[in-house]
């Protein structure tokens, strides 16, 4: 699975982002936090500057989990499916 | 605002071109896209000098169904972008955890503008073709038409988008 370790790391530092940075972007890379940002497009601008064409987690801040649908794809609307 | 209005016609052999309402109910709203690499990836390897990927071309298909864009995984191999989240999708055997890549899109003979993606979906679009042999390279979802006007038009087989 992709972005294992970023997902790990940043379970460990969720609960003291959410103290401060709620509604922001975490960027992570490997087991390092680079930085917290107010748009994911601008956390991935830095996240390649630093770090080169790299896997990196930009992440949310929220204490709610969003799930995202696909209602085509899930009931077979058409021949095609999540991986 | 610029708006591409979708009117398909339909040549018969030897005859004029006719509008033909029924192309949008059997392939839905679709339209040319071209996927290619976010613009600060493109930055990065122009300035170290290294070759940016060309672009992808496809049919995208409006999904209004779908909460999230969704673009075929070979895309992103085919670009060498890298994924920057996790979302998970909703699925018939429950939850599952899915990769998100950044992704510039253009819409090339529409007069749209480029629009650019955080957080595209990557997912299995393989053989989804449409007008014979048009492979369906992206899903495009509410994420994205939240910056649209989308006018469906059933009756004449037309749809209007405007962003």
């Amino acid at each position: 699975m992709a972005l294992e370790t970023e997902s790990t790391f940043y379970e460990t530092i969720s609960s003291q982002l959410l103290e401060h940075n709620k509604g922001k972007f975490a960027l992570v890379v490997g087991n390092e936090l680079l930085g917290i940002f107010d748009r994911p497009d601008t956390a991935y601008a830095r996240g390649i500057e630093l770090r080169g064409n790299v896997p990196m987690l930009i992440k949310p801040i929220t204490d709610e989990q969003k799930i995202e649908s696909i209602p085509a794809m899930v009931l077979g609307l058409i021949n095609a499916h999540v991986q | 605002m610029p708006t591409f209005n979708s009117v398909p016609f339909f040549v018969p052999p030897g005859g004029m071109p006719q509008v033909a309402p029924q192309t949008l109910l059997i392939n839905g709203p679709i339209l040319q896209v071209q996927i290619e690499v976010p613009t600060a990836l493109a930055s990065v390897l122009q300035r170290d000098n290294q070759p940016i990927p060309a672009p992808i071309d496809g049919i995208g298909l409006i999904d209004t169904g779908a909460s999230i864009t969704s673009i075929d995984q070979s895309v992103f191999a085919r670009l060498g972008v890298n994924p920057v989240g996790i979302v998970q999708v909703g699925t018939a055997g429950g939850q599952q955890q899915q990769s998100t890549f950044p992704a510039k899109f253009n819409f090339p003979g529409t007069g749209l503008p480029t629009i650019e993606s955080s957080a595209a979906l990557g997912c299995n679009l393989t053989g989804q073709v449409v007008m014979g042999n048009k492979a369906i390279i992206a899903l495009i979802g509410r994420d994205l038409l939240a910056n649209c006007v989308l006018v469906y038009n059933g009756t004449t087989g037309t749809f209007s988008l405007s962003f």
